[in-house]
């Protein structure tokens, strides 16, 4: 419309004399309504570019035989004391802020101590749930948070415009804003940014835990996994249906079923690739009532300039 | 259904062990395994893989059987056990078994006969044929019926109805010019 | 009919008064308005600098005053359509006077509250991608959508009734207003001179958007209410919250029309046409409101606190016991109960009883959304601490800087524009001339004859 509206303007400016002159105001109005219905266009774009826009940096991470990898993570709560015998912070953690430059506050993997229901506590490791219904990928208004063919959850914050009803929508508090400049070592700024790994990280955008897809393709584990001193995270392909926790090898889906696996908030119908074995790190001699854990800690010693620590 | 006869590598392996071990698990050297798969196994179908258990031809009963295969994930390379199960009173054993990764593999299955302390093992190649890809990932609202289409009929009716009504803007500026030139000619 | 023109004579004048004098006293509120405006961009600008850093929002209550403001303001753009288009749809003639007013608030409150949207963004440089990238499953982009339409629709019911009145202007105030002002009317009258064809356009115009609005300005706050309904929260994940959020979009529309119109009227002495009927008539809907807002609090209560499972238990003690406490009880006994007693006893039954309670009403609607907005969040959903937020300045600066942007705009805008719909309350005049039916008599009809002999 408003093409035709300037159009129209060119054709009459020339003779604008009284009635004229007129009519080339009143085609301009009309090419100033013309623009008004621009915020329609999304839904006509977003159809022809695919509801559910998909982008992650590499191709997908492909078995052997050419199938799609399917990335799942399997907590064996059983075997996690929140680093308790270890008497330091959680080493998941620690190891997830390191090597993603994770800025102060955020703990894109977190242990949370949840109370039993016979009393005592357990922790409970939780990262980002990668749910394969995503209530934020649903809710996001322009597809920065994506599904990726591999089954995770991205972020990309270059085209993230901070509107955080990601963070409304996410019922597992897995999402974290950079509310200021993010408080992270200056080396972080020397990566090529990707959504994958998401650094260098960008003010006024969301972030989490990425499942480390660029390492899992490259045949390495999640540094959480790494770094779990009692090898309680597997992590794993369900299309292979395979999984490691560093040490032994295992079958997922005999993992999952030979030990009640559970997803956290199951009945929200968000299913999550994030599985969870229960216990209170009974396996490594944690009783449920020894409380407490070691605060994280950001190892940073220098920032990047201008950045602010601020409070979760 | 092709069955494969295995001479059991168990027998083998449970003499070499007999001769190290004590006495009493020479018993083992009489339990003789029968692997029976399905020829061509497809990924993401369930084949069944048979194990017969016999002792001077007389079934082994209630003997746990744990099947292993070889598999290399994020670094680690390993035995997975992918299942186990119990010989019935016929000595015959059934496992479900859903191959997930297409190449020709070895399962190996491991029991302990009664009487012994020491497992037994036996095997069997399997070929998995087929790549189709079993989990998708999708995401997104799906209710039936409603798409975006539906959305942009509604707005786009919405849009059209306001803008005819913006339309009559104009018909009320050409009937304003109209009366004008009737009433008084127009300024230069 | 020597009455009725020199009636007609005498609101012109009233309406044209705005236009030409303009005392100190509206330069020094322009002042002050300009003085919170500029400071509240200044806090923008630091946010803008820092980043929403300097704001009390963190990661577990990630929306605070900005979003709380932005319901507010959209559902106080009810104002207009309700007045207007509903009562147009119904042919209440006691309206004419008011409808113009209520049709500044749409527009205004429309973009100041759409603004909130944008301030709170962390990345407005990027407000571009929404539709670029827009993806018809989000609310935001459903909002984006409903409150643009919204927008035209209600800058249209504007701009239409007002074209006579916009003529009427381009002929009386040559010689006595800017050059600029005159070539604004002269443009925006589209060259009304009132004839036949003309009258017919923009009644069938004013006939089809007065029905079409009604559904889209009903979408617009049940579309702004699913930003939180579509959510898996306990508290915002009900039903009932597109037609609670729609009513109390009326509800808060109201009051600030009501409040409004005591502010204008007491200022440019429009006293003849809006009357204390007109208050108290306004009350009533007030009153209703405020019993629809009551039933549907009782109603989304009971069904939760009956089975008060999950977080629900947390959500009641925080919101009846706890924090919030003192925020929901002045909502629900001063903002929805003492109303309805104020408009209902006869002694409180004017002017100034109705607008006490149009205070009441605003405040505690800004405080609703405020405890909608941030209870909601509160409630914790993995095993920790219930997260607090405390507004910064930073926050409250914006605040009233956008408060203050709405007064402004409003302000400008009565300076320029005919605040009461002349040529519609003419038409009413009339038409109660002809057939005075004593039912269906407006405030103004009855004291037309009494000014006028």
């Amino acid at each position: 419309m408003s093409e035709i509206g300037q159009e129209s303007t060119e054709e009459r400016h020339p003779d604008a004399s009284g009635l004229n002159r007129r009519q080339f105001l009143k085609y301009l109005g009309f090419g100033a309504m013309g623009v008004a219905p621009l915020p329609i266009l999304p839904s006509i774009l977003s159809k022809t570019v695919g509801q559910d826009v998909v982008r992650s940096d590499g191709a997908p991470a492909e078995a052997p035989n050419g199938r799609v990898r399917q990335w799942t993570m399997v907590i064996d709560l059983r075997y996690c004391d929140g680093c308790q015998s270890q008497g330091t912070p959680p080493q998941c953690t620690r190891a997830c802020i390191e090597g993603r430059f994770v800025p102060e506050p955020q703990e894109w993997i977190q242990i949370y101590e949840g109370e039993l229901p016979g009393g005592g506590t357990q922790f409970m490791p939780t990262p980002c749930m990668h749910c394969q219904n995503a209530p934020c990928v649903n809710v996001c208004p322009v597809a920065a948070t994506f599904h990726t063919p591999e089954g995770t959850v991205l972020i990309d914050q270059d085209r993230c415009i901070g509107c955080r009803i990601c963070m409304a929508a996410c019922p597992y508090d897995r999402r974290f804003f950079n509310w200021g400049t993010p408080p992270v070592p200056p080396e972080s700024r020397l990566a090529d940014y990707s959504p994958e790994h998401q650094s260098p990280m960008r003010k006024g955008t969301v972030v989490k835990c990425d499942f480390c897809p660029e390492m899992a393709r490259a045949g390495t584990l999640p540094f959480c996994v790494q770094a779990c001193p009692n090898n309680a995270i597997y992590y794993g392909d369900l299309e292979e249906d395979i999984a490691t926790n560093g040490d032994a090898i295992v079958s997922a889906s005999q993992l999952l079923s030979q030990n009640q696996a559970y997803r956290l908030k199951e009945d929200l119908k968000t299913k999550p690739r994030v599985y969870y074995i229960a216990g209170h790190g009974e396996a490594v001699g944690r009783d449920a009532f020894t409380e407490g854990r070691e605060p994280t800690e950001w190892p940073w010693i220098e920032r990047v300039k201008g950045a602010r620590e601020w409070k979760r | 259904m092709k069955t494969i006869p295995i001479i059991a590598v168990a027998a083998i392996l449970a003499i070499a062990i007999a001769g190290l071990g004590p006495a009493g698990t020479a018993n083992a050297a009489h339990v003789v395994a029968t692997v029976t798969t399905p020829g061509v196994l497809e990924v993401g179908q369930p084949s069944q893989i048979q194990v017969t258990l016999l002792s001077a031809n007389r079934p082994v009963a209630d003997t746990v059987v744990t099947v292993y295969t070889d598999a290399s994930f994020g670094g680690v390379t390993g035995e997975v056990e992918i299942g186990t199960m119990t010989t019935n009173g016929d000595g015959i054993a059934l496992f479900e078994y859903e191959p997930r990764h297409d190449s020709a593999h070895e399962l190996r299955m491991e029991y302990i006969a009664p009487g012994d302390t020491e497992p037994s093992i036996t095997g069997a190649a399997i070929s998995v044929a087929g790549a189709s890809q079993l989990h998708q990932s999708t995401s997104g609202i799906q209710v039936p019926g409603l798409n975006v289409w539906f959305i942009i009929a509604i707005i786009g009716s919405v849009w059209t109805l306001l803008f005819s009504v913006g339309w009559r803007v104009f018909a009320i500026a050409r009937a304003g010019a109209d009366a004008k030139t009737l009433i008084a000619p127009e300024r230069a | 009919m020597e009455a009725v023109a020199d009636w007609r004579e005498r609101l012109e004048q009233t309406v044209l008064a705005p236009v030409i004098d303009t005392s100190r006293w509206y330069y020094l509120w322009v002042a002050f308005l300009l003085a919170v405006l500029g400071w509240g961009l200044y806090a923008y600008s630091v946010q803008l600098r820092d980043g929403l850093i300097v704001t009390g929002m963190r990661d577990r209550i990630s929306w605070g005053l900005y979003i709380t403001t932005f319901v507010f303001f959209i559902g106080i753009s009810h104002a207009g359509t309700l007045i207007s288009a509903i009562l147009r749809v119904s042919q209440a003639g006691w309206r004419t006077p008011v409808t113009r007013m209520a049709e500044f608030i749409t527009a205004v409150s429309l973009a100041v509250g759409a603004m909130f949207v944008i301030i709170d963004l962390g990345r407005p440089d990027r407000l571009l991608n929404v539709i670029i990238y827009g993806r018809w499953q989000s609310p935001i982009v459903w909002d984006v959508v409903a409150i643009t339409t919204y927008l035209t629709a209600s800058l249209m019911y504007l701009f239409l009734p007002m074209i006579p009145d916009l003529a009427l202007f381009r002929d009386r105030l040559p010689g006595k207003v800017p050059r600029w002002k005159l070539w604004i009317y002269r443009i925006l009258s589209v060259g009304w001179v009132g004839s036949n064809a003309q009258r017919r356009s923009l009644a069938s115009a004013i006939g089809l958007l007065m029905i079409l609005i009604i559904p889209i300005a009903v979408s617009v706050h049940t579309v702004v209410s699913w930003i939180f309904a579509m959510t898996l929260r306990e508290p915002w994940n009900s039903t009932i919250f597109g037609a609670f959020f729609v009513a109390g979009a009326i509800f808060s529309g109201i009051a600030v029309l009501i409040l409004l119109m005591a502010v204008l009227r007491k200022i440019y002495h429009l006293e003849e046409y809006i009357t204390e009927k007109h208050f108290v008539y306004l009350g009533y809907l007030l009153a209703a409101m405020a019993a629809i807002m009551i039933y549907a609090n009782l109603s989304e209560f009971i069904t939760v606190g009956y089975k008060l499972e999950g977080e629900g238990e947390f959500h009641f003690r925080q919101l009846f016991l706890g924090q919030f406490a003192g925020f929901y009880w002045y909502y629900f006994v001063g903002g929805l109960v003492l109303p309805i007693v104020l408009v209902l006893l006869p002694w409180t039954r004017n002017i100034r009883g109705v607008v006490v309670a149009s205070i009441l009403v605003a405040v505690a609607m800004w405080v609703e959304r405020f405890f909608i907005v941030v209870a909601g969040l509160r409630v914790p959903l993995m095993p920790y601490e219930p997260a607090s937020y405390t507004p910064t300045w930073v926050e409250w600066s914006v605040m009233s800087g956008g408060f203050a942007l709405f007064a402004l705009l409003i302000t400008l805008f009565v300076k320029v524009f005919p605040i009461i719909s002349v040529w519609e309350v003419v038409e009413d005049h009339e038409n109660a001339e002809i057939s005075p039916g004593p039912e269906r008599l407006a405030p103004e009809e009855a004291a037309a004859p009494a000014g006028g002999g």
